[in-house]
């Protein structure tokens, strides 16, 4: 479950990029993130990983806050970006392996630290995000950047945490493998993780979406669930918003 | 320590092209160097051993009164044999002082810039000093920079690696690097010398080793430098920024001092004071010949036989001259060196001038005593009117004496104990201080850098805890 509340940013220039977000998700859902460019997509989820510290607002997963324990929060987190990039002069393999060695939930009272990495086949997983086996040895400097994207994939399913955030995971991906990650990510979502994604994709957006959210402006404008959402048309709602973000705009 | 990450910053290292070639170069630096000093040291050593003939020649004829003069004239090549020294710096500027015949003390950095000119010899100094700084901050520059743009740096920290943690493994990592490549490299350079000269010396073989360890610090002073520029935000320019830092810090602060200082004081160099000299000379026959009426009236044996008879008169009055500048001299030495202390490379020069008993200190104030020292041989050799063993022995602790007026600490070295070891002059360096009060010493020096690091790791530290890494 993901919780966050009044979150908001001014980055040092004075530009405020989120403005008292308010966002809740449950447990085992999907939840995608519309917006225009600039609306503040990235810095909710910069924010919500600890690259960006936020100026106010809290963030919860699984009743683990941010600002109390960002360190423990992060272990129940994954995350992918847009844009992988890796250690150029590792191989795929060794890249995950790294990624894969060092996560681990630390020991906590009663507890022993453990890796939860530890438990998949590495060669395997790469398979399974769809690398092609002449590939996996190789360095990443010879990676399209759709391969690139399959052992970001990779990295954050090893980690095997129970939320995991997506900023834009789809960009780069080739129609096949876009197909094989959706169907990886209903089968996480069937396990039980809880999914924060955001996309330019409106269609897919509202094909994968338990909950769809457009953010506008550093806010969130709109949540629609999906029974909600099965008769409107989520194209013509968002350009709506969009519209309307140009009409306050003038106004000020 | 997390193994794992350190594992994987030493193997991004290695497999970094820039860490190759850095590695290469290095490792062809150490193995010329080794070369080019054994050359000088061979050389050195065939002069210094006719020169030792011809004294045992001349001690053995006695014929004492050519043997002082020519003493006066190579005591310094009598009295320092070469030494594994110059594997790590020539520090060759002894002659230029004792060729003036009057000892006083020429700086480092004169106007012919001595330092800048044993800057760029192939020696340890030029390695360790020069290049291995330039190194450190082009492998460093880019170590946090690089794995924003790869976005790693995301991926570390949502798995849970601490940032502090992140740096310091990679400034873990670099000294690591540094020590793979200069170990290796510098043992081949030590064993390759000493091959060539024929020479070993477990004092000297500690001596380098010592000073490899001291440059660990000034290795990780350059580490936190380009640690600090890599999470600079325009990184464009960067590459430029570190090559006009590590000049700053190399070259530009020592050659700086020099300018600020001599603004300050004066200073003249050896042609300036031999001018001085000269000038005082003419100057006070010029005084005694108008005493003495009409100098044009003179014939031109009388206006000779006038110069001659006022010499002595003259030197006196231009050595007084020269006691004072020598003075000024100290002086402006003194701040040079402080100023030019902020340098870590001038720190090293520093240090390494006691690990090696160099260096130029207080020489001045031992010329009483060192003549005194001079002249109670020479009488006792012309009282001895000796060919034995004990005149041999007496022309040694001699030349030890001038050699010692060069020492670091400006001690007067001379004691009985020398007539009776007067080989040590031959095989070892002279001993100024024991182990313990050099290191003590050294820890002294060290202070400085220790305190640049210090700072350059909070400032770096810091910025990282507050940068934005996505
Ligand atoms: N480092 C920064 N400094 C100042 N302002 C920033 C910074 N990063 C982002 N912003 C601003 O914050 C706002 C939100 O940016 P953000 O990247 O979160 O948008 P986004 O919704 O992810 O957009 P996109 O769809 O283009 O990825 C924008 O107005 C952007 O200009
Ligand atoms: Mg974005």
């Amino acid at each position: 479950m993901l919780k966050i509340t009044d979150l908001s940013k001014r980055y040092e220039d004075g530009n405020l990029a989120l403005d008292n977000l308010c966002l809740e998700i449950r447990r085992g859902k999907i939840f995608t993130l519309l917006g225009a460019n600039g609306a503040g997509k990235s810095t909710a989820i910069n924010i919500i990983c600890g690259f960006i510290p936020p100026t106010g607002g809290d963030v919860w997963v699984d009743e683990i806050s941010l600002s109390e324990n960002p360190l423990l929060l992060r272990c129940k987190i994954a995350y992918l970006s847009e844009n992988v990039m890796l250690y150029d002069n590792f191989t795929g393999y060794q890249n995950l392996k790294f990624f894969a060695d060092i996560s681990k939930i630390p020991a906590t009272k009663g507890n022993k630290a453990t890796n939860p990495a530890m438990k998949f086949n590495l060669i395997k997983v790469l398979r399974d995000v769809g690398l092609q086996d002449e590939f996996i040895h190789e360095n990443i400097s010879k990676y399209s950047k759709g391969m690139r994207q399959k052992i970001g994939i990779a990295i954050a399913l090893v980690k095997d945490a129970p939320m995991l955030l997506l900023d834009e995971p789809f960009s780069g991906l080739d129609p096949k493998a876009s197909h094989d990650f959706q169907a990886l990510l209903y089968k996480l979502r069937n396990d039980g993780k809880t999914i924060l994604m955001s996309t330019h994709d409106i269609f897919r957006a509202k094909e994968m979406a338990d909950v769809v959210g457009i953010m506008q402006g550093g806010k969130l404008v709109m949540t629609k669930t999906r029974t909600e959402l099965e008769s409107e048309d989520l194209n013509r709602i968002y350009l709506d918003y969009i519209e309307e973000r140009v009409v306050m705009e003038n106004e000020e | 320590m997390n193994q794992i990450i350190l594992v994987k910053d030493i193997r991004l290292m290695f497999k970094d092209l820039k860490f190759q070639i850095f590695f290469l170069i290095l490792v062809v630096l150490f193995i010329l160097s080794a070369i080019s000093s054994s050359v000088s040291f061979i050389s050195k050593q065939k002069s210094f051993q006719n020169e030792r003939n011809r004294f045992n020649d001349l001690v053995a004829d006695g014929q004492h009164i050519q043997l002082i003069q020519l003493l006066q004239n190579r005591m310094l090549m009598v009295a320092s044999p070469p030494s594994p020294a110059v594997l790590f710096s020539e520090y060759d500027n002894y002659p230029d002082i004792i060729n003036t015949g009057i000892m006083f003390y020429e700086p480092e950095f004169s106007n012919n810039n001595i330092g800048l000119r044993r800057m760029f010899r192939l020696n340890w100094l030029f390695i360790l000093g020069m290049i291995m700084g330039l190194m450190m901050l082009i492998m460093s520059f880019e170590a946090i920079s690089q794995e924003k743009r790869a976005g790693t740096l995301r991926l570390l920290t949502i798995n849970g690696v601490k940032r502090q943690s992140i740096i310091w493994h990679k400034y873990i990592s670099y000294l690591i690097l540094y020590l793979i490549v200069i170990i290796p490299a510098s043992m081949t350079s030590m064993i390759l010398f000493f091959a060539l000269t024929g020479t070993w010396s477990m004092t000297f073989m500690l001596k380098f080793l010592l000073i490899i360890l001291i440059s660990i610090p000034f290795a990780s002073f350059f580490v936190w430098l380009g640690i600090f520029i890599s999470m600079s935000k325009n990184h464009r320019n960067t590459i430029v920024m570190v090559m006009f830092i590590w000049a700053f810090f190399v070259v530009i602060v020592p050659q700086a001092a020099i300018i600020i200082a001599k603004q300050v004081s004066s200073i003249k160099t050896v042609i300036e004071y031999r001018e001085i000299r000269e000038q005082a000379r003419y100057d006070e026959m010029m005084r005694q010949a108008e005493e003495e009426n009409d100098i044009m009236s003179l014939s031109f044996e009388d206006f000779f036989a006038l110069l001659a008879s006022n010499i002595n008169v003259a030197d006196e009055k231009k050595n007084q001259a020269l006691q004072r500048e020598i003075e000024e001299n100290m002086r402006q030495t003194r701040m040079i060196r402080g100023i030019a202390g902020i340098s870590p490379f001038m720190q090293f020069v520093n240090i390494s001038e006691i690990v090696f008993d160099k260096g130029f200190y207080l020489l001045n104030f031992q010329q009483e005593t060192t003549k005194q020292a001079i002249n109670q041989i020479k009488n006792l050799m012309i009282e001895q009117d000796s060919r034995d063993e004990t005149s041999h022995n007496l022309l040694y602790s001699y030349a030890y004496v001038q050699r010692l007026v060069f020492n670091r600490r400006g001690e007067t070295p001379f004691s009985e104990e020398l007539f009776e070891h007067p080989h040590l002059l031959f095989v070892t360096e002279i001993e100024t201080d024991d182990v313990p009060s050099k290191i003590m010493e050294i820890l002294m020096k060290l202070i400085p850098i220790l305190v640049l690091n210090l700072v350059l790791m909070v400032g770096a530290v810091g910025k990282f805890e507050r940068l934005d890494i996505r």
